[in-house]
């Protein structure tokens, strides 16, 4: 493979004594839509969480972009919007501005960038009002542009269209074609992998099956 | 119960003609418990905080013992704390026994236990999601903590509540640290127990009403805190 933005190898992870995931080698090319596809508890979602730097492995070496990862280190490159996302109690506006806010970003440049992704998103209506508030479906919009908005090298999705109409799965699915970065999907939908994959990995039992 | 009717009306009258020493008690509670309240939370907050979200060797044996002074009877911190600032205890030489800031450090110590435990307990209430969400969005740790922290704050500004009533509310400390003076480290609890010994008993009915108000304020303040989250 070309240009792999992040290599995996001997990785493994378990919980309670059990392997959850136990992968030799595996290797995400740079500006590729890459699909993980799975069933319930195949360790999709513990993969994602690995490489968003917020779940620890027990053995085994990341490498991004060649470099050996250290702790802490991807957390400002790569951003995963989890299953279920958390959505802050306050503002739809300052809910997307929260990871711009955390680098210090100028206020008129966060008012221009969220401003963009609110209308990417069809969210401009919702701006102002509470994040919590919101149906499953808009909340799940608004943690995907929560993530869009901090141009982030990696972007890690798990299952994001769970709870989203075909309209805004069509609206999500055009926007991350359009965004050519590196994408890491989990999905459990086989026309959704044939869809929008460039690279579709299966997984099953913490073994990648197939690539 | 014409007794209990008969000191009612009395403690009215002395609540509206606004008596020096009814309002001379309620003042120095509301200033103590304010400021002990302040102390412990200043000190409670941040270390339950800490406690509660970081796993280390020995944290259940802390929990236990927050548990357990937080449910020391009031008696017997005063006594302690008498102890302490007595003429011959390690802190006699400050001068301060029957001082109101010898009652501002009692109930600081009595209450900051209660603070802390119920800030681990806070922070145990959260979901974890908060700050996986922080940390893929970019955030360090100390900041998914204080969004964790603001997420959440009800739960805290609740156990700050909690240690407020139980200050404005206790006799034991107040007794043993302020000597109960007229005028100057009477508050309302020790008035209420120097009134009924004396058979004042309207006086006591009167500051009585007002610690039932402030209870049935810090209830109602609780409800609503409770419900925002």
């Amino acid at each position: 493979m070309k240009d792999p933005i992040i290599k995996l190898e001997n990785l493994k992870k378990s919980y309670n004594h059990t392997f959850v995931l136990d992968i030799p080698y595996l290797e995400f090319e740079a500006n590729k839509l890459h699909i993980i596809l799975g069933p319930n508890g195949s360790g999709k979602t513990t993969l994602l969480s690995i490489l968003a730097d917020i779940e620890k492995i027990d053995h085994g070496k990341i490498y991004y972009k060649n470099k050996e990862v250290d702790n802490g280190m991807l957390r400002r490159k790569i951003t995963l919007v989890l299953q279920s996302p958390y959505i802050f109690n306050t503002t739809v506006f300052n809910n997307i501005a929260y990871g711009l806010k955390i680098r210090s970003v100028a206020k008129k440049e966060i008012d221009d960038k969220v401003s963009v992704v609110l209308k990417k998103l069809g969210l401009e209506k919702f701006t102002n009002q509470n994040g919590i508030q919101l149906s499953q479906g808009e909340m799940h919009k608004v943690a995907i542009a929560r993530a869009l908005v901090i141009d982030p090298d990696m972007l890690l999705l798990d299952e994001p269209y769970s709870d989203l109409d075909p309209f805004n799965i069509q609206l999500v699915e055009n926007l991350l074609k359009e965004t050519k970065k590196t994408i890491i999907m989990t999905t459990q939908d086989k026309d959704q992998t044939h869809r929008l994959a460039d690279v579709f990995i299966t997984i099953k039992n913490g073994k990648v099956s197939y690539v | 119960m014409g007794f209990f009717i008969e000191g009612i009306k009395s403690a009215l009258n002395l609540l509206f003609s606004f008596n020096r020493d009814v309002y001379s008690a309620v003042f120095l509670s509301l200033r103590v418990t304010t400021l002990s309240t302040l102390f412990a939370a200043i000190i409670g907050v941040p270390l339950g905080f800490i406690i509660g979200l970081n796993n280390f060797y020995g944290k259940r044996v802390i929990i236990v013992i927050f548990n357990t002074l937080y449910s020391l009877p009031t008696v017997l911190m005063g006594l302690f704390a008498y102890g302490m600032f007595s003429r011959n205890g390690p802190l006699g030489s400050l001068g301060l026994l029957y001082t109101p800031q010898a009652m501002i450090i009692g109930q600081t110590i009595l209450i900051f236990p209660l603070i802390t435990a119920l800030t681990i307990s806070a922070v145990q209430a959260i979901d974890k999601k908060v700050f996986k969400t922080c940390l893929t969005l970019g955030a360090n740790y100390l900041q998914s903590s204080l969004t964790a922290f603001f997420e959440y704050k009800q739960l805290f500004v609740a156990a700050v509540i909690a240690g407020f009533g139980r200050a404005f509310g206790e006799v034991g400390v107040s007794m043993m640290l302020g000597g109960n003076i007229r005028g100057y480290t009477r508050n309302i609890t020790t008035s209420i127990a120097f009134a009924t010994a004396k058979g004042e008993f309207a006086l006591g009915i009167a500051l009585g009403l007002i610690l039932l108000l402030v209870a049935c304020l810090i209830s109602i303040l609780l409800q609503f805190l409770q419900r925002g989250k």
